[in-house]
């Protein structure tokens, strides 16, 4: 008896071990696959990803003293002073990765990333609450005393140092 | 069933060996069937590692007594859960559980991450892959639960009746799911070192796996104390015995961990740093198990003692050699990205939060090895005991809880003077506030006052915190309700994370309450005589005898009454359990406790007399539910931490998207 | 920037400082000395009033408890024997020939004051030795 469930088991497991020798030409027609296994050689998307975790860090050290702003731990003039500097600094990275993608220019992650804001400019303030909505409450609760300036697009408030209209993406002045 | 058994983990143990040459090999070579067919092989170690513990627990519920294990470990008058439950009550079973949940882990990494970064898996895969064989090796070679006996004997000798508790049951499952966790983290940290894919990838994984682990080791821990509370009798819950430190040390490293953890992600710095931690916690993890599976410390409760220490040795010295080795190789790409900017930053706090965490688990570590590291050095053994860590880890403790309030308020980067003294207006009131209570009520105690006003000052940061997010949102039209939740929902880690601190400050009151006061008695007493203790009498009304198939226990029935009037009655057994000739330990004192929020009256039938008189010990130990009550909150914080979030890339592309447009005006300017 | 570095080397030393002193401190004041019956007995005149740990098995028959739950034994290395008197929880599993574990004071009158009582028997604990007392007779 447990000499065949022995014999079974031994079989099953080799069984399935060796399953990726035999139906790997299926997976080598799975281009996507391939490009994610050979990606070492590609210099170009490795910088690419590098530069992504510098811009990842970025933005969500801005999210980070948007959020502290919001809840007064950050004075006026600190985080402006921070937001400016992680501003110019996301915005030179941003400026990089598009020069890369520009050289060469195939399917990026970027190209995603446009669409996405194309598909949230067309659905706009959907119940789906989204972190500008949220910036925009804690900046507009934390300064109910300064002055406001409405948006000449959408008609939405913002403070006053603000460049562009958050909820429809005009320029304020 | 038995041979299938052992020939699963053998099986197990090739396919590991396996696992470990075809992902190196399908890596360096960049032939991805090998990668792939290594994948399949974790997955089937998974399979056999169920199919052998499948088998264990076949002979153990069957009573199986031609093997030691079963015979050991279990006896016919066994209740069928503890047959189940003694799959880990001792050594070949333990370590044949750290095998399957091991190969659980490697299991659901490998099916997380099919397809995905091609050049760091393999390597991670591989480091799981040497782990599991050096513990799947013991298993299969050095201490199978699958051995023989030379005869049958007629009755197994039991399992030790302070063992046959619902705490103890799971207890060591926990602590298990803990101590093996911390092998995921530190798995993608070799991963990342060995493949040089140092960027995020490792860390996005890590931080996960961590927290889970923490959970884990967290949960471990207090179970571990609850079932030492009661079933060990002498009125406390951490001794820092041995077996308990080796599980607090890791503890200890990963709580390090996931803190900094946070500052590489966000600022791209500590990079070094996490990587040594990862590996720290790793060894002490490991260390751990060492201790509590060598019986190599004399601890009370060391369960085990063999000879499995100088492989543990080997394994260690392997570890700790190949993981230094491979972070010096590396060193120069771990520079960091970002420097601080201020010493008034929550980076800051982070890092002394990182560096008192450290040094806590060095004192612990240094206490624990202490006989054999001065027996090495002078020839005698010295032991260092309790007052040694509690006079280390006390101040270590309270000034940790001072940065958990610090940290929440003061913000990333740089905190401004005037506005520290905005937001801590309330909280350092409260903990005024606090402290003047506690010395009107005529609390004496320094350690007490300071621990108290801290956990004050802790949770009056915390609610600062959730009430003005909570504010922010409800100034926009949301009901109070809607946007708290909202508020937690949308940032999980940063409110999940608050939450645990507030559990973490109901353990630290209770932890203070029940050790700086507690009161106790000893008294032997005849019947209808009473003693007293705080406000409370408690009348001895006589000795009881009752007898089960197991056992022979005596009570000894006691009134409770407060200010003259009956409030309860308590009944400590002593059990003798039937000698079988077989058994090492035989008798049992039960604990019998009355638990209320305001205080645990604990008390032990410490001998009972001919005459009729019995000599009855006492504690009142306040606020120790307080610690219980903390875990769960800390469960709680934990699971809304780890919650998934959804997709974050709508998030991603509106900032980037806001960011892109901000660029040339700001140029401009 | 040279100065913030310095602010933190600071900080970050303190802390190490810090913590090596509580380390220190504890180790030296709160040791003690992990004897046989043996050792404590040949270091008797300068043991006497120092705190130290003695191992040693309970020499059967010697257990005495009065009504109050105080414990006088004794314990044994297989040479030398001293008394132990004791007060307080006794662990469920002391009983005879039982490896006890004392910390306490070794008094003038050559009587151990222990305050802790820790007993064990690991050593047994794995064997199968207690297996064979009752095994089949027909194996």
């Amino acid at each position: 008896m447990d000499i065949i469930i022995i014999l079974i088991i031994t079989a099953a497991a080799a069984i399935y071990i060796a399953l990726p020798f035999f139906i790997k030409k299926r997976d080598l027609a799975n281009e996507t696959l391939m490009n994610s296994y050979t990606n070492k050689e590609d210099p170009v998307t490795e910088k690419l990803k590098i530069l992504d975790n510098k811009k990842e860090t970025l933005l969500s050290a801005i999210r980070d003293i948007e959020f502290d702003y919001g809840l007064g731990k950050l004075s006026k003039e600190d985080f402006e002073e921070l937001n400016n500097k992680y501003k110019l600094e996301a915005a030179s990275v941003l400026k990089e990765i598009d020069e890369i993608q520009k050289q060469d220019d195939r399917q990026t992650p970027g190209d995603d990333i446009e669409s996405e804001i194309l598909s949230y400019r067309k659905t706009g303030d959907s119940d789906d609450t989204l972190i500008e909505e949220e910036i925009t409450a804690f900046r507009s609760a934390n300064q109910n005393n300064e002055s406001k300036i409405k948006c000449q697009n959408c008609g939405s408030e913002h403070r006053a140092g603000d460049l562009f209209c958050s909820k429809c993406g005009a320029k304020l002045n | 069933m038995v041979e299938t058994g052992s020939i699963s983990i053998l099986l197990a143990f090739i396919i590991s060996v396996y696992v470990l040459i075809a992902s190196l090999y399908g890596v360096k070579t960049k032939k991805w069937d090998f990668v792939r067919s290594a994948e399949n092989g974790a997955i089937a170690v998974l399979f056999l590692l169920i199919i052998a513990t499948i088998a264990l627990l076949h002979s153990l519920i069957n009573l199986d007594f031609s093997l030691k294990y079963v015979a050991l470990n279990t006896s016919t008058d066994l209740a069928m859960i503890y047959r189940f439950t003694s799959l880990w009550a001792g050594q070949a079973g333990s370590l044949l559980l750290w095998c399957l949940v091991l190969s659980i882990y490697t299991a659901i990494v490998v099916l997380q991450s099919r397809n995905k970064d091609r050049q760091l898996m393999p390597y991670v895969l591989a480091t799981l892959a040497t782990v599991s064989i050096f513990f799947i090796g013991i298993v299969a070679f050095v201490e199978s639960p699958f051995e023989k006996l030379p005869f049958m004997p007629q009755e197994g000798r039991g399992l030790n009746p302070i063992l046959q508790n619902a705490y103890m049951a799971i207890h060591p499952l926990t602590l298990y799911f803990g101590y093996v966790g911390v092998t995921v983290p530190f798995a993608f940290g070799m991963g990342a070192l060995i493949s040089g894919k140092l960027g995020d990838e490792w860390i996005r994984y890590s931080r996960k796996w961590a927290l889970f682990a923490w959970t884990f080791l967290s949960i471990g821990l207090l179970l571990g104390a609850r079932w030492a509370y009661l079933e060990l009798g002498w009125g406390g819950y951490w001794a820092w015995d041995p077996v308990e430190n080796a599980a607090f040390m890791p503890w200890l490293a990963a709580t390090a961990f996931i803190h900094s953890v946070m500052i590489q992600e966000k600022k791209g710095m500590l990079k070094k740093w996490n990587m040594s931690l990862i590996i720290i916690t790793f060894f002490l993890s490991i260390f751990g198990t060492f201790i509590t599976r060598s019986g190599i410390i004399s601890s009370v409760h060391s369960f085990a003692q063999s000879d499995i220490g100088p492989l543990f040795l080997g394994f260690i010295a392997f570890i700790l050699l190949f993981s230094f080795g491979m972070f010096l190789y590396r060193i120069n790409d771990l520079e960091t990205e970002n420097s601080f900017d201020s010493i008034l930053s929550r980076e800051s706090a982070f890092i002394f939060n990182n560096l008192l965490f450290l040094g806590a688990a060095f004192a612990v570590f240094l206490g624990t090895i202490f006989p054999i590291l001065s027996e090495a050095v002078t020839g005698n053994k010295i032991l260092v005991g309790p007052p040694y860590f509690n006079r280390v880890n006390v101040p270590i403790a309270l000034v940790l809880i001072f940065l958990m309030g610090v940290g929440p308020l003061i913000s990333w980067r740089k905190a401004s003077f005037k506005n520290l003294v905005k937001n801590f207006l309330y909280p350092i009131l409260l903990a005024i506030l606090t402290v003047v209570v506690l010395l009107v009520f005529g609390m004496k105690d320094v350690v007490a006052l300071i621990s108290f006003s801290l956990c004050a000052f802790v949770t009056g940061t915390v609610f600062t915190e959730f009430f003005r997010g909570t504010r922010v949102r409800t100034k926009r039209g949301e009901n109070f309700l809607l946007a708290f939740t909202r508020l937690v929902s949308k940032n999980k880690r940063r409110y999940g994370g608050y939450i645990v601190h507030i559990g973490i400050v109901l353990i630290v009151i209770g932890v203070t309450a029940s050790s700086v006061f507690v009161t106790e008695k000893q008294a032997t007493l005849a019947p209808g005589e009473s003693m007293e203790l705080r406000n409370y009498n408690l009348r001895f009304d006589g000795l009881e005898q009752y007898t089960t198939d197991a056992k022979n226990a005596t009570i000894a029935n006691l009134t409770l009454l407060e200010g003259g009037k009956q409030i309860d009655t308590i009944a400590p057994e002593k059990n003798i359990y039937k000698y079988e000739g077989n058994r090492e330990i035989n008798q049992e004192t039960e604990v019998a406790l009355r638990s209320t929020f305001k205080d645990d009256l604990y008390i032990i039938l410490s001998s009972f007399n001919e005459d009729g008189s019995a000599t009855i010990r006492v504690m009142i130990n306040p606020l120790v539910n307080w610690i219980w009550a903390g875990g769960l909150v800390l469960v709680l914080g934990a699971i809304v931490t780890m919650w998934p979030t959804r997709s974050r890339s709508r998030q991603e592309a509106f900032i980037r998207y806001t960011v892109s447009d901000h660029d040339n005006p700001v140029k401009a300017s | 920037m040279l100065k913030g570095k310095l602010k933190f080397i600071i900080a970050i030393a303190v802390i190490a400082l810090t913590v090596s002193y509580l380390v220190y401190g504890g180790v030296k004041d709160t040791m003690v000395y992990y004897l046989t019956v043996e050792e404590l007995k040949a270091q008797v005149p300068t043991v006497y009033d120092s705190r130290v740990r003695v191992s040693g098995m309970v020499v059967p028959g010697t257990i005495m408890k009065d009504t109050n739950g105080a414990l006088e034994f004794q314990i044994t290395d297989g040479t030398q024997t001293i008394d132990v008197a004791y007060e307080g929880i006794v662990p469920d599993i002391f009983a005879d020939d039982v490896e006890a574990v004392v910390e306490g004071v070794y008094a003038k009158n050559d009587v151990f004051e222990a305050d802790t009582l820790l007993a064990k028997c690991p050593t047994k604990y794995e064997s199968t030795d207690s297996l064979y007392e009752n095994k089949e007779t027909s194996y």
